[in-house]
């Protein structure tokens, strides 16, 4: 199972990976604050200057970090459709101008791109770990690692499934390739289901009452 | 002495299929048990239901306790269970947390809980791998951090579902070795018959649900008919080798 479809570079060696988890945090913190909240306050050409600053910035530091620049990219763009839906209906509905799309676009790039360079040089655990240590309560910092942890093994359900698929049949297309995605969904949401019951069950045997806190 | 007695147990899979049939049985710490049979004999169901994660008909007597409902947490402060697999078992963000889980359920205190799971994870020799994750280690260093679970936990009952599925020879046979070193009523689910030669003193065999038999592991994987009748195979280690002097 692959279970590295984001972090698989978080133990790479590099000056960004020593750095303290609670630095790296600060900073992808304050990068995300400035250009959520500062971008939208200055003039399009300020704006463009903020943006195009934080994507050298970013860029750079990639570099430093050894993390290929390619990773990074591809999985920024994972966000892409949803932001292009928003911006087009906004766009649409007269709320947007043609600028403020792509200023809007860009920005959610860079948010991803951000995060994903913080998670690629700090393992998931030591972000964690800081976040307990800046008092986020054991309820929140379990169920972030339960997410992390049964997202990966989603992740490599998903992988095995379309590897059968693939193996039994390389050319599908259309109709017969929607029902059979659409078949791998409802499989993967009753696996998803028996695997919620027996890790509860698992929770039940080591005295699991219901409190996490 | 602990004493686990299953009376007029019977169970249904949702769509109707029996998967236990008013299966009697008693178990005690004097003997290692193996359940015994082919896919949907009921193994894992019998398990399931001497832990009471499922409601089946019948009943499940452990100390001469009844457990139902109202006794079902305090009877588990004496059970721990080893699923079949670990990723339904692992679920902290460290390996130590994970083998900790629940400790503090048991009385123990803080330092008595760091205590059990230093020790736990010495014994299934994953010293050093305290703040690693789970889904960063491979399968069986996942199987050994499960057992480390259990061994924690240091309880007179102990269920194992499939415990040497998919691991590797080195990783079967420390695990035999703990396993025999282990105290209290153990009792596993398995396929694997040569394991069952080697760590138990007694056997049951189950097919749809039935209780076919039980007794001397030896004498039961030794007779062919039984085993062909029940879709088994004698196991390697008792079959007559005709170039052996």
């Amino acid at each position: 199972m692959n279970h590295a479809f984001l972090d698989r570079y978080a133990t790479l060696e590099s000056p960004l990976h020593r750095l303290p988890a609670s630095i790296k945090m600060l900073f992808t913190l304050s990068a995300l604050g400035l250009l959520l909240l500062v971008v939208p306050f200055v003039s399009h050409t300020w704006g463009w200057v903020l943006i195009i600053t934080y994507a050298g910035l970013m860029s750079l530091l990639a570099i430093i970090s050894r993390v290929p620049l390619t990773f990074l990219l591809t999985r920024s763009t994972l966000v892409l459709p949803f932001s292009v839906l928003i911006v087009v209906v906004n766009y649409f509905s007269g709320n947007f101008s043609f600028n403020q799309m792509l200023i809007t676009v860009s920005k959610s790039l860079l948010s991803i791109f951000a995060i994903l360079l913080l998670i690629s040089t700090t393992p998931f655990n030591s972000i964690l770990k800081q976040l307990s240590r800046w008092g986020a309560s054991r309820l929140m910092i379990i169920i972030f690692s339960f997410m992390y942890r049964y997202f990966f093994l989603l992740v490599g359900e998903i992988e095995s499934l379309e590897k059968a698929v693939a193996m039994r049949h390389s050319s599908l297309s259309g109709w017969k390739r929607f029902k059979t995605y659409a078949n791998m969904v409802g499989m993967l949401m009753i696996r998803s289901f028996d695997r919620a019951e027996r890790v509860y069950q698992a929770m039940q045997m080591r005295g699991f009452t219901g409190d996490l806190s | 002495m602990s004493r686990i007695r299953v009376v007029d147990m019977s169970y249904n899979y949702g769509d109707g299929t029996p998967a236990l049939n008013r299966v009697n049985l008693d178990f005690d710490p004097t003997h290692h048990t193996a359940l015994v049979g082919p896919n949907g004999a009921g193994k894992t169901s019998l398990l399931m239901a001497l832990a009471g994660l499922i409601d089946a008909e019948g009943e499940v007597l452990i100390n001469e306790i009844h457990l139902e409902n109202k006794t079902k947490e305090k009877l588990r402060t004496e059970m721990s269970f080893v699923f079949q697999n670990p990723d339904d078992m692992l679920f902290m963000p460290t390996v130590e947390e994970d083998v900790a889980f629940g400790l503090d359920t048991l009385g123990l205190t803080d330092s008595q809980v760091r205590e059990h799971t230093a020790e736990a994870l010495s014994k299934v020799s994953l010293s050093g791998f305290e703040q690693r994750s789970a889904h960063h280690l491979s399968y069986g260093e996942r199987r050994k951090v499960c057992l480390a679970t259990a061994l924690a936990r240091q309880t007179s009952i102990t269920l194992f579902d499939e415990p040497t599925r998919e691991l590797d020879p080195q990783g079967r046979r420390n695990f035999i070795k703990l396993f025999n070193e282990m105290e209290g009523i153990l009792i596993l689910a398995t396929h694997d018959l040569e394991l069952v030669l080697e760590t138990c003193s007694k056997m049951v065999l189950l097919d749809e649900g039935n209780v076919i038999c039980s007794g001397d592991p030896k004498t039961l994987l030794a007779d062919h008919q039984l085993m062909v009748d029940h879709k088994l195979e004698v196991p390697h280690s008792l079959t007559k080798h005709p170039h052996a002097h």
